[in-house]
């Protein structure tokens, strides 16, 4: 009575084996799947992060220069500002000589 | 294998959409990109990729296209492509990446439910083949 029953019992558990093996595959590939969609935007991250860098090492070149050009710029306007009050002082001064000499003159 | 069905059918009033023909093509080239992702898990359980069409946000000219993905007949993901994001190859990817991140940790936890399902039946199983060897 028993031996066809336990050939059943051993259908079901070569059944729930197999079927564990199939649970096992599937698995492997869902783990595949993330790791690999996980890996691809991994990698897209660090391509724009490249990409931002590469800019901010361009801007800060072109902050660099404009600074330089900024600083350049400030010098030549210091001095003709000071060429330009020794220039009014001369011509102030050289006005009031004239007028010295004009009014003594008189 | 996965299969694929486009439908150009309004969800809400069956009527049939005018899709512009290079949106169609788009469609097309990313089931292609999606079956090539999804790799063997195409194989190893039964995918359904279905396509249909809608309007982007409240304009009318804009159509953009919807993705539903089941596996063995449970849904693992909805994605929808905003316009201009099935633009190319790259674009395609960009947009179907975090989507497959999450079909993947969906599947997992399918997995995980058939493989309790299974660990009880196999308990059942060895207890009732212990009986047996007891007789």
């Amino acid at each position: 009575m028993s031996a066809p029953k336990h050939v059943k019992q051993i259908e079901d558990l070569t059944k729930r084996v197999q079927e564990l093996e199939k649970i096992v595959e599937l698995q492997k590939a869902a783990t595949e799947l993330r790791l690999k969609s996980v890996e691809d935007q991994l990698k897209e991250r660090s391509r724009v992060e490249d990409e931002l860098r590469g800019k901010v090492s361009d801007l800060t070149a072109k902050n660099a220069a404009l600074e330089e050009r900024s600083r350049h710029q400030e010098k030549t306007s210091d001095r003709g500002w000071t060429v330009g009050q020794a220039a009014i002082v001369t011509l102030v001064a050289a006005l009031l000589s004239f007028l010295a000499q004009s009014l003594s003159k008189k | 294998m996965l299969r694929t069905t486009i439908s150009t059918k309004s969800p809400e009033t069956k009527a049939e959409m005018q899709i512009p023909p290079d949106l169609l093509a788009s469609v097309k080239r990313a089931t292609e990109i999606l079956e090539s992702e999804l790799g063997e898990l195409a194989d190893k359980c039964e995918m359904v990729a279905k396509w249909h069409f809608g309007n982007w946000s409240d304009s009318e000219e804009v159509s953009v296209a919807h993705l539903s993905l089941t596996a063995n007949g449970h849904l693992v993901g909805n994605l929808t492509f905003p316009p201009g994001t099935l633009k190319n190859d790259e674009t395609i990817r960009r947009n179907l990446h975090p989507f497959l991140t999450e079909v993947g940790r969906h599947l997992s936890g399918l997995v995980k439910h058939r493989l309790n399902v299974l660990r009880k039946q196999l308990e059942e199983d060895l207890e009732a083949l212990a009986a047996l060897a007891k007789e």
